[in-house]
């Protein structure tokens, strides 16, 4: 029953979407308050079915008759993520209607918006394979259309027509799967799907590989493209030209869908001995290179979006690690908290500009005066508790919250990237100084341990929700793992960079003498090669170019006919 | 004489190089000199039959063709691999294609080439053959209103329509998304229909021009619609904007056409 009240959830973002068409003329700028009523609605109604499926547990597959389109399938994670996305939706909605206030394309905006919502809820709830496609494509090409909401704007045009072309090279690969999957299995339906790959998984498709592992890595491609992986991150960044709202969505709900396919398709993932693998090594690299790119921008918004790039590339690296819950709980935390920068941002602009205020503080003597102040304790001693203190609280929080959590690889790596973290925050306070340093590095110590406890529970929660079964978990977690020689090694190798690392950092800035002064050219040459996002945007901008002029020399050849 | 029926269908379901005729008919090139003796701009009642009745003759001889083709000579493949690749040649010419008859002749070729996949692997091709030629006809309509009221249907002479004509840029979008085949459009549903039929037979040569046109199919259509509805309107102009009755009605026409791609899926799959 309640997988058919799931039914009313894209409906009424279609609904909501045709009465601002039609009482535009009528009510004008009121319109919204239409949308922001339907909005809430629907986030209502996704609580009410995600708490009644809590209750029950099952999942349930609804279709429409004899019809083998539009069927949905309600389980935890599609009731998980109809939550989120109704909460983003409702928050982007609510702020829209005074953002967008006296912008002429204000009816336009909002049909858009209720729209792409419909699809999203669409593809989170889709029971069958021709329903995901239908609504992963449409959200490709009604985010160009949000997108291109300036439409005079040169640059918006040709930064939409960038993420279009990115998403529609993503959902080739999931068409393929699809096909590939229905020629195997003989069916559309998701769950009957992921029943008979259970039962039978060792069918073959192209050139004699498993079909598993085929399918697999076309899926990883399809979400790759939507959630801005490397080498298809290049449309992420530089999509701050439509309206903020449009960003906040964009980044809050619409990246986070590679997340979800990944998980939509564990089934198929389980199944397969070295595709989560990729998913660790290109969520890897987005996620240096998100982090490292967002630390060299000026501007606020350009900065969030490449840290929702390298938050991506987390999520990823996490689904590739086996742990493919904490990747949702990932991104809804991510969803929230970057909407909330993303609207904040806005207005603290705005702020800025009329009074730049900043508090006289340690930060502002560190990052404006550029006063270096001295460091509060011996640096060996500071260093000791950075690699420690931060080890010692995410190795606790796991063993006490699942104790066998921490048998796994991925597991292991997860926590090396939970180290590295808090050791950054704890450098800070050193690199900082100021008149208490002991006061502030409780605090950090304090707030990390609060914020990995919460993690770890929620964590764990989700991980409960969305796959009660132990058995099905473990196996995730070992289609994700490395023969265990080469892990051992691999830890071994990291761990001693990472605490060389340290001590280098450590020792480097107690001589006043930092690593970019006396590498300085490197520095620069990295800073080069980073600052052009390695070239590849460029490299596809030449690409394109190369392609259109050939097509018209060969259209001139063969006289246009 | 099943090479010759099978040639005889490369006309009608075009097969580079014996596209060049719907091509010539689809761009108006055999009927010009007759239009510029009488004085008469053709509409786009000359195009209809070309998009609606050779994919119809087209299917018919071939399915003839594979029906006699008792011997299994494997002639259906080698057509089928013929068709992948004047699909993607098509669409790839597509892409540089400024003016509006060149630019539907271009897609009606790509999309129509495909259904020689559906023939050479035994999906059954009507349905996705109309599902395809259907789609281009908003295209062909809103193209011919361009023609009348700027005198020519081409991308980049009068950008920003959106500004000035919103009716008829909302329609124009849907018609470009729909030749495109995006998602509830008709010809979505046949390409997914050729995909997940003809894919049991040869993953690479079903798979890999489909996914390839379709690609080239969008880049082209956010060309189209760069030159034509995006930018900033030129002030030396006159426009004239659809009624909105009318567009309504166009509007309706394109949501019964997305009914009937639902319809062909469910028949075909």
């Amino acid at each position: 029953m309640i997988a058919y009240a799931a039914y009313l959830l894209p409906i009424l973002g279609l609904i909501s979407a045709t009465l601002v068409v039609l009482s535009a003329e009528r009510l004008g700028e009121r319109i919204s308050s239409i949308s922001v009523g339907f909005s809430l609605a629907i986030f209502v109604l996704a609580l009410v079915l995600f708490i009644e499926q809590i209750s029950t547990g099952q999942g349930q597959l609804a279709t429409l008759g004899n019809v083998g389109l539009f069927s949905l399938y309600f389980d935890s994670l599609s009731a998980l993520m109809a939550l989120a996305v109704s909460t983003i939706s409702l928050i982007v909605h609510l702020y829209s209607r005074r953002y967008m206030r006296d912008d002429p394309a204000y009816t336009r905006f909002f049909v858009l918006l209720d729209t792409i919502n419909a699809m999203i809820m669409l593809m989170v709830l889709s029971g069958d394979l021709l329903t995901l496609l239908l609504a992963w494509h449409s959200i490709g090409i009604i985010l160009y259309f949000l997108l291109n909401h300036d439409t005079r704007r040169e640059a918006s045009n040709r930064y939409a027509f960038w993420t279009l072309i990115t998403h529609r090279l993503g959902d080739l690969p999931l068409m393929a799967a699809a096909a590939l999957l229905y020629y195997s299995y003989g069916t559309l339906s998701i769950p009957a799907l992921f029943d008979a790959i259970a039962a039978d998984p060792s069918r073959n498709s192209v050139f004699g590989l498993p079909i598993s592992e085929v399918v697999g890595v076309l899926v990883l491609i399809a979400a790759f493209a939507k959630s801005a992986q490397f080498p298809f991150h290049t449309w992420l960044p530089y999509t701050m030209e439509g309206p903020t709202p449009v960003s906040a969505l964009m980044h809050a709900g619409i990246v986070n869908s590679g997340g979800f396919l990944i998980n939509r398709f564990a089934p198929v993932f389980v199944q397969t001995d070295s595709v989560l693998q990729i998913a660790l090594l290109i969520g890897l690299v987005t996620t240096i290179m998100g982090s490292v790119m967002m630390l060299m921008q000026s501007d606020i918004k350009k900065a969030l979006g490449y840290s929702t790039m390298g938050q991506m590339g987390y999520m990823v690296m996490e689904c590739g690690l086996g742990a493919f819950s904490l990747a949702i709980f990932h991104l809804i935390a991510h969803g929230v908290f970057k909407a909330t920068l993303f609207l904040d941002s806005g207005s603290l602009i705005a702020r800025a500009r009329k009074d730049p205020n900043m508090p006289e503080g340690e930060i502002y003597k560190f990052m404006v005066e550029r006063r270096a102040p001295k460091p509060p304790l011996s640096w060996i001693v500071f260093a000791g508790i950075t690699i420690a203190a931060p080890l010692i609280i995410v190795v606790a929080a796991h063993q006490v919250v699942d104790e066998g959590f921490l048998s796994h690889q991925g597991a292991m790596i997860l926590l090396l990237f939970g180290w590295i973290t808090g050791a950054q925050t704890l450098f800070f306070v050193y690199k900082i100084g100021g008149e208490q340093p002991f006061k502030l590095l409780g605090y950090v110590i304090l707030s990390f341990a609060l914020v990995i406890v919460t993690y770890v529970l929620a964590g764990h929660t989700i991980d409960t929700l969305l796959y009660p079964d132990p058995v099905f978990r473990e196996a995730l977690y070992r289609a994700a793992s490395l023969p265990a020689p080469m892990f051992t090694l691999l830890m071994l190798i990291l761990v001693t960079l990472i605490a060389a690392g340290w001590l280098l950092v450590f020792w480097s800035t107690a001589k006043q003498e930092p690593l970019t002064r006396r590498y300085r050219d490197l520095y620069l040459s990295i800073y080069a090669l980073m600052s052009r996002e390695l070239y590849i945007a460029d490299l596809y901008g030449r690409l394109a170019g190369f392609i259109l002029a050939r097509s018209r020399q060969l259209n001139a050849l063969m006289r246009w006919v | 004489m099943t090479l010759a029926l099978l040639l005889l269908a490369g006309f009608f379901l075009p097969l580079y190089p014996l596209s060049v005729l719907p091509n010539a008919l689809l761009q108006g090139r055999l009927s010009a000199d007759a239009a510029r003796r009488s004085g008469r701009r053709p509409g786009p009642g000359s195009k209809i039959p070309v998009l609606l009745i050779f994919p119809i003759v087209g299917v018919g001889l071939a399915t003839l063709a594979t029906h006699m083709d008792a011997a299994e000579t494997g002639l259906p493949t080698l057509f089928g691999v013929w068709g992948g690749i004047t699909s993607v040649l098509y669409a790839f010419r597509l892409l540089s294609a400024k003016d509006g008859q060149i630019w539907i002749s271009h897609l009606f070729s790509s999309a129509l080439a495909l259904i020689w996949i559906g023939i050479a692997y035994g999906v059954d091709p009507l349905l996705p053959a109309i599902g395809l030629s259907v789609s281009l006809l908003p295209l062909v309509f809103m193209l011919d209103q361009l023609t009348r009221r700027f005198g020519i249907a081409r991308s980049g002479l009068y950008p920003g329509l959106c500004c000035r004509m919103p009716w008829f840029s909302h329609l124009f979008e849907l018609a470009v998304l729909t030749a495109i085949a995006v998602p509830f459009s008709p010809s979505f549903f046949a390409i997914a229909a050729l995909a997940f039929g003809g894919v049991a037979a040869d993953e690479v040569v079903v798979l890999l021009p489909i996914c390839l046109s379709w690609l080239l199919w969008t880049w082209a259509g956010v060309n189209l619609l760069t030159g034509i509805v995006w930018g900033i309107p030129r002030d030396d102009l006159t426009y004239r904007d659809l009624d909105p009755k009318g567009a309504l009605g166009v509007g309706g026409g394109m949501v019964a056409l997305g009914i009937f791609g639902i319809l062909l899926v469910e028949v075909a799959l």
